[in-house]
């Protein structure tokens, strides 16, 4: 196998045998001869095998799972190159469950199930998206030429927030000018418009494809202010409020230089909390800006073998030529894999600081490397402004404009100003409230004029939520919309319906060990998805 | 103890011979060569421990003949005399293995790095992952 490949396996964490049995039992599942292993969670038990899966399914409906931990590894891992491709879906109870976990989505989650629901739908969407193969969909009643425009919440990351500014990490280019933030925890709000500051198509903490630096819109001294605008008091009472959401802050910032990271597999189950890591495949995947401004504490570079293409010498040679190094700053640098001597790569670059082995970096020395350092340099704390992972404060939608042009209750189809990467997840509000992954369209659509045509599938439903949907369908079949707004969905559906698809929330709590399944059955051909755009996964 | 055969690698005949002087007591032999490809077929014929090579030399420099020397299958130890300006040819030497650099004219240190050369070179000193760790934890401890 060579690196960054993944086992068309999926793994299932959790603990519930039955729905496990549905799944190694699902006729798709054995038609394209998918392994299911099962594991229960124990921290760092994800990747904790020789082989990486594909598609890993956790299951937190029963409780038992530490979910804060479960994500926490999900974002350590979602930054590795090897890691970046696996798909994550989550299992939930209900929709109480689903409701309060739905800050998963910007965090390396792009897809939901509530027990009850449709398996074999459930499994069809996974093994699309997370084997990108071919899949027959079943042909559902759609709602055509609905033409009518929605906003709609791209699930985005609040990353850190000061009275200033705030900085976002969200599923869009790093050229947008201003954008709609709407934070979650303040129904009322229909969102901010904020300029864009500055921008860069690097994420430190989310899956994402870009950071924005966002000022807020403070009226000037001679501006009206109005009912809609943000003053300086209102954003220092956030903050106030905020206190018990933020982070105690990173202890240290570790950079890892290497073009295969294979050797993270079972590492996160040593790592402690609160060390940032940067994992960089080249000088490309990483800008100087970055560096310049995170300043990582060790440094790490794996170097490639003469012959293969990866991590050189000049890598390390651009970063430091570009005044990285200074006076003030004097990261450790360890370098392995080299068949130098630590003398002669502290005279090349002319810095001391810095070992070098000849071992190729590992799983065992990785976790020695962090132990050392952990021990030497952990009194510090960098905290400012960042937002715990599980916060509820952390997910933001922002808002765009899409033209719905097409509605089953299982896809969504829609023109977007704007290009957006697959497998980005949306949170719509209309017709009800639900969450949907831009996939590759599962049908061919007629693309008209170029424009930016997608297909998102729709997840996550209740039974009760997908039968106001059907409904909602029906009826517009029969009487097309004339415009998509609150007040015409509740003309369809009925003010009764409509309550009963908002859902309250709940809390959730922890544990577990390792248990192996598999299900794989006869080869057959298998026909993989061509993807054409950007891509997440 | 067997001290070890050295190799000097240099394209000035008479900095050879003060090197093969100031040295003579540290190695068994010394053999010379003006340039790297005569070096290489010293180093085919005889057992080297290690190699003391300037970087920048007519014919085959010295990056080309640690090139040479790792396709061989031979790991000894090079340390390399460098001046200004040879920055791209050290990246280039490190990348194949450079036991340690010298900066010319001064040649400071050389004695040193020379004995620690040809202990590598004997077999008398193998890198392990301990040996590593206990460098690593020493530069921490120098914070």
């Amino acid at each position: 196998m060579s690196k960054h490949e993944l086992n068309d396996e999926i793994l299932f964490v959790g603990d519930d045998e039955d729905f496990f049995g549905q799944i190694t039992s699902s006729p798709l599942v054995i038609k394209e001869d998918v392994a299911v292993l099962k594991t229960s969670y124990e921290k760092g038990s994800i990747f904790n095998r020789e082989n990486i899966p594909r598609i890993v399914i956790v299951d937190v409906s029963n409780n038992s799972i530490d979910i804060t931990r479960v994500t926490k590894e999900v974002l350590f891992y979602k930054k590795a190159p090897n890691f970046k491709s696996v798909f994550f879906a989550l299992v939930c109870k209900n929709d109480e469950q689903k409701k309060e976990l739905s800050f998963l989505f910007s965090t390396g989650f792009y897809l939901f199930h509530i027990k009850g629901g449709e398996i074999e739908t459930f499994v069809r969407d996974v093994l699309y998206i997370g084997l990108k193969r071919e899949i027959d969909f079943p042909r559902l009643a759609c709602a055509k030429g609905i033409n009518l425009p929605l906003q709609v919440g791209i699930c985005s990351s609040l990353v850190k927030m000061e009275k200033d500014r705030i900085s976002v990490e969200a599923d869009l280019e790093d050229t947008e000018e201003e954008l709609i933030i709407k934070f979650r925890q303040f129904p009322d709000n229909k969102g901010i418009v904020f300029p864009v500051k500055s921008s860069s198509a690097f994420t430190r903490y989310y899956p994402m494809l870009s950071t924005f630096y966002l000022d807020f819109p403070y009226p000037g001294p001679w501006e009206e202010i109005g009912p809609e605008s943000i003053l300086l008091d209102t954003v220092e009472t956030w903050i106030e409020n905020f206190a018990s959401e933020f982070s105690e802050g990173d202890n240290f910032t570790v950079q890892v230089l290497s073009s295969d990271f294979e050797f993270l597999a079972g590492t996160f189950g040593g790592i402690e909390d609160r060390i940032k890591f940067i994992f960089t495949t080249s000088s490309e995947s990483c800008p100087i800006e970055i560096m310049l401004e995170d300043k990582p504490d060790l440094i790490i570079a794996n170097l490639s073998r003469p012959e293969e293409e990866g991590i050189t010498p000049e890598v390390l040679d651009f970063l430091y030529s570009n005044d990285f190094v200074v006076s003030e700053y004097r990261p450790v640098i360890v370098i392995m894999n080299t068949p130098s001597k630590s003398g002669a790569l502290q005279k090349l670059f002319n810095y001391e600081r810095i070992v070098a082995s000849h071992s190729p970096l590992d799983k065992d020395m990785f976790g020695k490397l962090l132990e050392k350092f952990k021990t030497k340099d952990s009194e510090g704390n960098k905290s400012s402004g960042l937002l715990k992972v599980n916060s509820p404060y952390r997910p933001v939608d922002i808002l765009q404009e899409f033209y719905i042009v097409g509605l089953t209750e299982h896809e969504i189809s829609f023109i977007s100003q704007r290009e957006l990467p697959f497998f980005a997840v949306l949170h719509f509000e209309l017709p009800i409230e639900f969450h949907a992954t831009i996939v590759p369209p599962i049908w061919t659509i007629d693309k008209k004029n170029d424009k930016n045509y997608y297909m998102a599938l729709i997840h996550g439903l209740s039974e009760e939520k997908l039968m106001i949907l059907r409904k909602f369908i029906n009826q517009i079949i029969h009487s097309p919309l004339k415009e998509f707004t609150a007040e015409a969905v509740a003309e369809k559906l009925g003010e009764k319906a409509l309550e009963s698809a908002k859902a309250p929330s709940e809390t959730i709590a922890v544990e577990a060990n390792v248990v192996v399944k598999s299900a794989p059955t006869t080869k057959k051909e298998v026909r993989t998805l061509k993807i054409s755009g950007k891509s997440k996964l | 103890m067997k001290k070890g055969n050295l190799l000097i690698v240099d394209d000035e005949p008479i900095l050879l011979e003060t090197l093969k002087y100031n040295l003579s007591d540290l190695a068994e032999k010394i053999f010379l060569a003006i340039n790297g490809k005569m070096a290489l077929e010293i180093i085919k014929r005889e057992s080297i421990q290690c190699i003391l090579c300037d970087i920048n030399m007519p014919v085959m420099n010295g990056v080309e003949l640690v090139k040479n020397i790792r396709a061989l299958g031979l790991e000894t130890p090079l340390i390399f005399y460098t001046g200004h300006g040879n920055h791209d040819l050290m990246l280039e030497a490190v990348k194949y293995g450079a036991f340690d650099f010298i900066n010319k004219p001064a040649l400071d240190h050389i004695e040193e790095v020379v004995e620690r050369g040809l202990q590598v070179g004997r077999g008398d000193h193998q890198e392990s992952k301990s040996d590593f760790m206990s460098e690593y934890r020493k530069l921490l401890a120098s914070q």
